[in-house]
């Protein structure tokens, strides 16, 4: 049921989930399955507000300036109100520490501690488990991703939590910050859009606020604590990372169908291909982005201004017909039709520690620091793209499915066009790593704050290493894994 | 080099069909008796056999 701040803290629960996003959903609605007293807190309501929306404005200190409210959302549900769906697991080679670089860390965990909970992640995002990939040749593999309807958690969990006898609701429960006693937390202080303060007893707590606000909430407790909530935070903020996007070319493929009938077809490069070229992983996705209008979409892999169609028809003639006669013969013989697909590039970034979450001088109008994001990519990942986009044409060419161009900022080594750079926000990971040592990470192998016995964190936060995929699978893993570690620990 | 180049518009379809070409034959023999090799051309990654 939805309840009233008066009522919340009149109570002591077992768990207090902060944060109804998918991790937060996921772990309060397990735990009220396993009969546990568990508070859900909502920093917004039921809907999109600007009043609830404003408290994410920031600094983004990146290549360029960028929102950083971009790509999330402050009410009940967060981003999967907005998410697009795709969904796989991290590879068995993401958790391994790296080959070539010691200071980029293993996952304390590996993909068989969270692969026990694929199953029901799958169920939970409505996708199926069978995720099969293929060999491609000696470097890559086809690689499997699922596209969830997008699940929306509000639509799909926020009339069932309400009706739930062992979940409470609250919103505006905006976390100011998290008293402990030494090494447990004592309660959680909140604050109502109004600005008044409140406060929340629990036998457990657990902060699922994102891979932006984990960070922001527990730098700003851990200042009010004067340390004592996190007593090593050396890394506390820092090794966050996304998952840049950007055109790296096109590719045209040809045939007597279409040869990529079921939509946009992912590969990636295998262990061997990675570790050879010292390079971190990588999607390259080929999509049929514009398989709407074929003639639009020879008129991009040519880079015409895809409304000029006479320009349109003089550049087919004189580019590729001109570059590589013989192909285009070859193709008039045939009687083959002629598909053009982008070819995106998806990578992980190296973890650094100046690529990090701070507090801002500025306050938000309930009176807590805002964020200030550090964040710039490094030629070093441009490499990568290119090295693998590289290797993929080859094999696309040598193969004879296809031919790829390059994108112009690849083969000239520049950075990548600015206008691009709308895709790069979507997945917030690191400022909270999991680790084995509270020397080199926030959390440990169970999310549980170094230090604290009843504190848990959870979300893109704690990836030590972001992998290729899209995080929400492996954030919904993740959740799953710790209710049922806290469903243990409450019944023990 | 290209002497003549049209571009059909298959409207039922939606796909773009190419016809109409003419190229120089002497060349294109040339090109098949030799293995191919990767070669980029204007960010092209072609085969040798492809020019």
């Amino acid at each position: 049921m939805i309840i009233d701040t008066r009522r919340a803290s009149s109570k002591t629960y077992d768990v207090c989930v902060i944060g109804a996003g998918a991790a937060g959903i996921t772990i309060a609605s397990e735990l009220a399955k396993a009969k546990i007293n568990v508070l859900l807190c909502e920093g917004g309501q039921d809907d999109y507000s600007e009043e609830s929306q404003s408290l994410y404005k920031g600094k983004v200190v990146a290549d360029p300036e960028l929102d950083v409210a971009y790509s999330r959302l402050r009410y009940f549900g967060g981003t999967t109100n907005h998410w697009g769906g795709y969904c796989r697991p991290l590879d068995e080679y993401d958790f391994t520490e790296c080959s070539f670089d010691s200071s980029i860390p293993a996952w304390p965990i590996n993909k068989a501690a969270l692969s026990k909970y694929l199953g029901e992640a799958c169920k939970i995002l409505e996708i199926k488990n069978n995720f099969k990939d293929q060999e491609l040749g000696s470097y890559f593999n086809q690689v499997d991703f699922k596209l969830s309807g997008p699940v929306r958690f509000k639509e799909k969990y926020l009339d069932v939590l309400k009706k739930s006898k062992y979940c409470e609701l609250l919103f505006n429960a905006n976390l100011f910050s998290l008293e402990t006693g030494g090494n447990y937390i004592q309660e959680a202080t909140f604050k109502t859009d109004t600005n008044k303060d409140f406060k929340i007893k629990s036998k457990f707590y657990i902060l699922a606020t994102g891979g932006m606000e984990n960070s922001r909430l527990l730098l700003w407790s851990n200042k009010l604590s004067g340390g004592r909530l996190i007593q090593n935070a050396d890394t506390l903020g820092k090794y966050w990372m996304s998952h840049p996007h950007f055109e790296l070319g096109r590719v045209l493929m040809w045939g007597d169908k279409d040869p990529l009938p079921d939509g946009l077809v992912n590969y990636s490069p295998n262990k061997d291909f990675l570790d050879k070229n010292k390079l971190m992983n990588i999607t390259l996705r080929v999509d049929p982005i514009l398989r709407a209008d074929p003639i639009e979409g020879a008129a991009g892999a040519l880079t015409v201004p895809l409304h000029d169609k006479d320009q349109l028809k003089e550049k087919i003639a004189t580019e590729i017909f001109k570059i590589a006669p013989f192909l285009a013969q070859g193709l008039l013989d045939s009687g083959y039709k002629v598909f053009v697909r982008q070819l995106l590039g998806i990578w992980e970034q190296v973890p650094d520690p100046n690529n990090k979450i701070i507090l801002s001088d500025k306050r938000d109008r309930l009176g807590m620091p805002t964020l200030e994001l550090h964040w710039r990519k490094k030629k070093s990942e441009y490499r990568a793209a290119k090295t693998t986009a590289y290797e993929f044409a080859k094999f696309i060419a040598v193969n004879n499915l296809g031919r790829v161009k390059l994108s112009d900022w690849l083969i000239n080594e520049k950075d990548p066009p600015v206008d691009n750079e709308e895709h790069l926000y979507g997945h917030h990971l690191g400022g909270t790593r999991m680790s084995t040592s509270s020397s080199s990470g926030i959390v440990d192998k169970n999310c549980k704050l170094f230090n604290q016995s009843n504190m848990y964190v959870v979300g893109g936060s704690v990836f030590p290493r972001g992998g290729h995929a899209n995080p929400t699978l492996t954030i919904v893993q993740l959740s799953l894994r710790l209710a049922d570690h806290l469903i243990r620990k409450v019944k023990a | 080099m290209v002497k003549r180049r049209t571009i059909l518009r298959n409207m039922t379809s939606g796909m773009l069909v190419l016809s109409g070409l003419g190229l120089l034959n002497e060349k294109k023999e040339h090109s098949k008796a030799m293995k191919p090799e990767i070669v980029t051309v204007d960010g092209w990654v072609l085969l040798s056999s492809d020019l």
